[in-house]
């Protein structure tokens, strides 16, 4: 090889280890994704729904709506195959409260206590179905 | 491990297939290992139409394993069969490389598993679109039951997306019999170990040994690549389907018309492509549109309409597997939905429109894994133009796809009915993971290599690299 074609090689050589060395880094700082924590919040939750019936949703009034996002879609994905809609017009709602102000989130939508879980994890009914 | 077992039937039979439309005229070194790549993808697709197919037919029942396999078994008998009558003749070419370069790329690719399995550990679930999208789907196919329809309701995220993944997802999980997290982790670790392994290949069978081994070794260290394949993304896996396509061409190219095998194959990886995410409808078109133009231009237009028959006669299944999905699904298309002749004419007509997704995509290229654009043109100036006739007029043909791809990926920026900032913001990376292996093969079909310092110096090559 010419020099100019070994300064080529190695150079994109070099610049792979690199590659590999910040994955490297990266890969060590990575945390845990909160969909794992999901499974576990939302296990009694679950046993408690009915088998076929689409469920509704609500969280936290002052969540910003991208983790709001993440919350709901963490849940559908937990909680498959049960359809969850993102409204509380359903008969059954999963309340997903995080703050602590679910009571009086649950009085201004309407919707009643049916069972109450860990870590803010709530089964409700809606008043008017 | 037992999530890799679960395809083991249908990637037999894909092997035998890809192996019995192989070219029976004297084919390079290390064929089998370009079959197999070929092949990994081929099952993974096949497998998760058959399980969509069974799904539709008799439902979600027990006797899909036994069924599946027999049938899998059948077709592997029958195409072995048929090639095994056809005659076959030795390899030609260089002899697998056992150099410093193919010792650093082992070294390169067994340290990007570990990380692969490092950050697989970490979020065994993948990142947002796996869970949202992807492994959602599979866990409404394989848990709905007789409601698997579910999974395409329009109360779920993106109802209208293909169905590759899912299916492939939850078909490993039918298998084992049981969900677990590294049926999706092995299907994308598949997806991205073969994209490597089909650019190395290939390359080695175009161009030479080392400029393979250095398209691996780029592909594989390129951080972005390899974070989206840990997301288990639909992203890798197409851009492996737009890499085989496009690789099958330019084999046939180089082989010449006794490979017409390839030219279905090729079809066959199209329709994988579409079977995959939305964006392998554009690359369909792109590809046979780019592909009769080139055969037009070079061969007359009677040979490109040949080579369309063949190409199609791979596709349609496909295509056709594509539209009873549509069926199933009742949900348009969220970018379609959102257009208007009034809406569209206006965003067409914003020229701020055009310079945002023009600048977008510059500064994406620009920092896309870790500035590797810079380095590549930077090994490009130093080795300067492949010779031209060692680039067999696939450059054009390659660049033409990669380039029409873009710009279809940017129309659907221009007329998007999302806040444009945020769609160019989401979804650009992730294009541009689907067109790396792409984007890599034309650079190292098109850069000169590095072995080949004596041929660059004839009269030819140095107006070449001028």
């Amino acid at each position: 090889m010419r020099f100019r074609q070994t300064v080529a090689v190695l150079g994109l050589v070099l610049f792979s280890l690199y590659g590999v060395v910040n994955s490297y880094r990266a890969a060590f700082e990575l945390e845990k994704a909160y969909v794992s924590a999901y499974e576990t919040r939302l296990t009694k939750v679950k046993r408690a729904l009915p088998a076929r019936e689409v469920v509704g949703y609500v969280t936290d009034d002052a969540c910003p709506p991208d983790e709001a996002q993440a919350r709901l879609a963490a849940t559908r994905y937990v909680l498959a195959p049960t359809l969850i809609a993102d409204d509380v017009n359903r008969r059954l709602v999963i309340g997903d409260f995080h703050g602590p102000d679910a009571a009086r989130q649950r009085a201004n939508k309407q919707l009643q206590l049916v069972e109450e879980f860990d870590q803010g994890v709530q089964l409700l009914r809606s008043r008017e179905p | 491990m037992f999530a890799l077992l679960a395809f083991l039937p249908s990637f037999l039979t894909a092997f035998i297939f890809v192996s019995w439309l192989w070219p029976t005229s004297p084919v390079p070194a290390r064929s089998r290992l370009l079959r197999c790549c070929l092949a990994a993808g081929l099952a993974l697709g096949a497998s998760s139409a058959s399980f969509f197919l069974w799904l539709a037919v008799a439902g979600s029942t027990p006797a899909f394993m036994p069924v599946e396999t027999v049938c899998f078994g059948a077709l592997a008998a029958g195409f072995w069969y048929l090639g095994r009558r056809r005659p076959r003749v030795g390899v030609t070419g260089p002899p697998p490389g056992r150099d410093w370069l193919t010792l650093l790329t082992v070294l390169i690719a067994a340290c990007s598993i570990h990380v692969f399995l490092l950050r697989s550990w970490a979020r065994p679930d993948g990142g947002w679109d796996a869970w949202a999208i992807w492994n959602l789907r599979a866990r409404f196919l394989f848990r709905g039951g007789g409601h698997w329809r579910d999974a395409f309701s329009v109360l779920l995220p993106h109802p209208d997306y293909p169905l590759l993944l899912p299916a492939a997802v939850a078909r490993a999980w039918t298998y084992l019999g049981r969900e677990t997290v590294w049926a999706p982790i092995t299907i994308a670790l598949v997806f991205w170990l073969a994209t490597a392994g089909l650019l190395q290949n290939s390359l080695a069978s175009l161009r030479s040994s080392r400029q393979g081994m250095l398209a691996a070794l780029v592909y594989l260290s390129t951080q972005t690549v390899l974070t989206v394949a840990t997301w288990q993304y639909a992203d890798v896996p197409l851009g492996f389907f737009f890499l085989a396509t496009v690789v099958l061409f330019l084999w046939h190219d180089r082989f010449g018309e006794e490979t017409k095998g390839l030219l279905v194959l090729a079809g066959i990886m199209a329709g994988m492509a579409a079977w995959t995410k939305n964006e392998g409808l554009l690359f369909v078109v792109v590809v046979a549109l780019a592909r009769l133009a080139a055969m037009t231009v070079r061969a007359g237009r009677r040979t490109g309409a040949r080579q369309m028959v063949a190409f199609t006669l791979g596709l349609a299944p496909l295509l056709l597997l594509g539209g009873g999905l549509k069926l199933v699904q009742s949900a348009s298309n969220d970018v379609l939905a959102g257009q208007g002749l009034g809406a569209t004419s206006a965003r067409l007509g914003d020229w701020s429109r055009y310079g945002q997704v023009l600048w977008a995509w510059l500064a994406e290229v620009i920092v896309f894994g870790n500035y590797v654009s810079g380095v590549l043109l930077a090994y490009f100036l130093l080795v300067g133009w492949a010779p031209r006739e060692q680039r067999h007029g696939g450059l054009a043909f390659c660049v033409c796809v990669l380039g029409l791809m873009i710009g279809g990926y940017s129309l659907v920026f221009l007329v998007t009915p999302y806040d444009l900032q945020w769609h160019l913001e989401t979804a650009l990376r992730r294009l541009l993971v689907q067109l790396w292996p792409l984007a890599l093969l034309c650079i190292f079909i098109a850069a000169g290599t590095p072995e080949g310092a004596r041929a660059a110096r004839t009269p030819e090559d140095s107006a070449g690299m001028a």
